[in-house]
């Protein structure tokens, strides 16, 4: 298994999957859902996908709560041979990406190997989540 | 018959059954006539528990278990009466029953056994790799289809936890929970916002504020956490789900 450090945004060539919901709480479990699914799919192994499924949750939940109204959230899936890019955003009320130094920062740290963070200045604020797959290599 | 006979019948059966040697070739077809003459107790138990959205059906099965196990391991010597071995036992099952098989909705009993069959098959792979299996490996291992495996995946989730709302009430698993506790709060040394999050953890339960410091702080995997308090990864996955939701809440409502 390489020990690389992850690049900071996903390969060219990777398979894409996006999903966009209207950024509501109410949307949120089919996101989940479908997220421990991919992954599941993807063979990541259990506790990979329950870390993906709480870090697009946590990460969304922040996205939503402070989203504009009637705004969409915006899922990208990047399919590596050996991770997955999971890349989520929407348009804001405060256009400020995540403060790091949270409780909820903590928790997507923990969760993923990588996150990052992104602010167009226009409002729109993006989280990128990057996990490998240790899967059967153990 | 008087119940008085029956259970003269019984008694006297017992005492013939347990005399016999373990390998003896008369064994299997008097255990099935005790468990066939006890039958009628069986169903009797199983009916107490009906119209509490466990289909009869299965909890007479349950019971039956119940009866099957009683039989298995009473023991006449100890001069105690079958029936007052086997109610609690049969009762004891089908109330364990109900706490394992709590579902939030409505699920086909096949996706209800893969559940269970997916359960175990977690635990031994995780026991045996160090780490959890991923679907492949279940797949493989169960001798079903990765498909299969997906949907009984997807089912779990509709599987209903013990309810964070549940007061914790003397978890036996865990009797040394509250001096471990102190341990926990060393994760939490060094943490910029440990202030505003200490009273919040102090709001949850127990054994979810000690998942939560250790998996998110502790750097423990979710299948170690399973070991360490001895449930499932499916169980440890639902619990932290539930209080990351919870503690979300709680902090949105406190900005």
């Amino acid at each position: 298994m390489q020990e690389s450090i992850a690049a900071s945004s996903p390969e060219a060539d990777g398979e894409v999957i996006e999903v966009r919901l209207p950024a509501a709480p109410t949307h949120l479990p089919v996101l989940r859902t479908f997220t421990a699914d991919l992954a599941a799919r993807l063979d990541f192994n259990l506790d990979e996908v329950a870390d993906l499924r709480m870090a697009v949750d946590e990460a969304c939940s922040g996205l939503v709560s402070r989203a504009t109204k009637a705004t969409q959230l915006i899922c990208s899936f990047t399919l590596e041979p050996d991770a997955l890019w999971v890349i989520v955003s929407a348009h804001t009320t405060d256009g400020t990406p995540p403060a790091r130094d949270t409780f909820g920062w903590r928790v997507l740290t923990a969760l993923v190997d990588t996150v990052d963070t992104d602010a167009d200045g226009d409002g729109h604020v993006t989280v990128k989540l990057y996990k490998r797959r240790a899967g059967s290599v153990a | 018959m008087s119940r008085h006979e029956d259970n003269a019948e019984a008694q006297a059966l017992f005492a013939e059954f347990a005399a016999l040697p373990e390998d003896s070739p008369r064994r299997p077809a008097m255990r099935d006539q005790l468990v066939t003459m006890h039958l009628p107790l069986a169903r009797h138990l199983a009916r107490r528990f009906n119209n509490r959205g466990e289909p009869l059906e299965d909890l007479t099965q349950v019971a039956m278990v119940g009866l099957i196990n009683s039989v298995d391991r009473f023991d006449p010597a100890r001069g105690v009466e079958f029936l007052s071995y086997a109610v609690p036992t049969i009762v004891g099952e089908v109330k364990r029953h109900f706490r394992d098989h709590g579902w939030a909705v409505r699920v086909p009993r096949r996706l209800k056994e893969l559940h269970l069959s997916l359960n175990s098959a977690v635990a031994e792979l995780s026991q045996r790799n160090g780490r959890a299996p991923t679907a492949t490996e279940l797949a493989s291992y169960l001798n079903i289809s990765r498909e299969e495996v997906l949907e009984g995946l997807e089912a779990a989730n509709a599987y209903r936890s013990s309810s964070l709302e549940d007061p914790v009430r003397g978890d036996e698993s865990l009797p040394t929970l509250a001096n471990t506790l102190g341990d926990d709060d060393k994760e939490l040394e060094g943490v910029e916002f440990r202030e505003s999050l200490q009273p919040l953890l102090k709001q949850i339960a127990p054994r979810e504020r000690r998942i939560v410091i250790l998996r998110f702080f502790g750097n423990m995997t979710q299948s170690q956490l399973a070991e360490q308090l001895g449930i499932s990864q499916m169980h440890v996955s639902r619990l932290l789900a539930q209080t990351l939701a919870q503690l979300r809440e709680k902090l949105m409502a406190d900005e």
